[in-house]
């Protein structure tokens, strides 16, 4: 199987383009796009608890994108360490967050500087203190070796051209044991060399 | 993303759900044809 970009793309400029696709979530929350987004999305299509999201700032919920839902598949628990590679607004982190309690950390890295400040001021909104956000991207992950309990995304993955580094990220942070629970992108068919080079289709 | 997932270690890799995430968006067309869906996978590191 194929898991890594055609030499011949642009990595730096499919990295540049997700990064302004989902700036541009956050800024223009209404504005049309080719995925769902939000809260009644996120429950009807996806399974979350509608009175869970009700609980979390707006402005997180609103600009959530996942495609899946990584808190499905088991339970994440108290003094546990989650990270969220590519926490975007801050969703699935702040549910971890919570689920973790204080004794446990939550951390999420993005790439996208708008969806760092959103998700920071959601959880310092929230009170919830072992959420963390740090900048960076999935090839390399600002965080200790071996230290994760659980790593978590959601819809990430796919965009990462690179994605032999993006796992071997994920298995050098995640503790012997450690479960990953990825919510991503699967095709029922084996993309033509022609579609993997289309940018359209990496970005949507 | 499965075979990946085991070439990487990882154990107990298996799908748990599919979400058909692109239903009623622009590009639903482009996701029927490629088969295209959301999907919760779960794998273990070994110990």
């Amino acid at each position: 199987m194929a898991v890594s970009c055609p030499v011949d793309l642009d990595t730096q400029f499919l990295r540049k383009e997700v990064s302004t696709l989902y700036s541009r979530v956050v800024n223009q929350a209404g504005g049309e796009f080719h995925f769902h987004r939000g809260p009644a999305y996120a429950a009807e299509f996806l399974g979350y608890d509608p009175g869970e999201l009700a609980t979390l700032p707006a402005e997180t919920t609103g600009a959530f994108a996942g495609i899946a839902n990584p808190h499905l598949m088991a339970a994440i628990s108290a003094g546990e360490t989650v990270l969220d590679i590519g926490s975007g607004a801050g969703m699935d982190l702040l549910l971890a967050a919570r689920k973790v309690g204080p004794k446990g950390k939550a951390i999420g890295v993005d790439m996208t500087d708008a969806m760092v400040e959103l998700a920071r001021a959601s959880a310092r909104s929230l009170g919830l203190h072992q959420a963390e956000v740090r900048k960076g991207d999935a090839t390399a992950l600002p965080v200790e070796s071996a230290s994760v309990d659980v790593v978590i995304s959601n819809g990430v993955i796919n965009l990462v051209p690179e994605k032999e580094r993006a796992f071997d990220e994920i298995v050098r942070v995640l503790k012997p044991g450690g479960r990953l629970q990825l919510g991503d992108i699967l095709l029922d068919v084996e993309l033509s060399e022609d579609a993997r080079r289309n940018i359209d289709l990496w970005t949507g | 993303m499965l075979n990946a997932l085991n070439q990487w270690g990882f154990e107990e890799v298996q799908i748990q759900r599919r979400f058909d995430c692109f239903r009623a968006t622009s590009k639903e067309g482009t996701a029927r044809k490629y088969g295209v869906h959301g999907a919760n996978i779960f794998g273990l590191k070994p110990v």
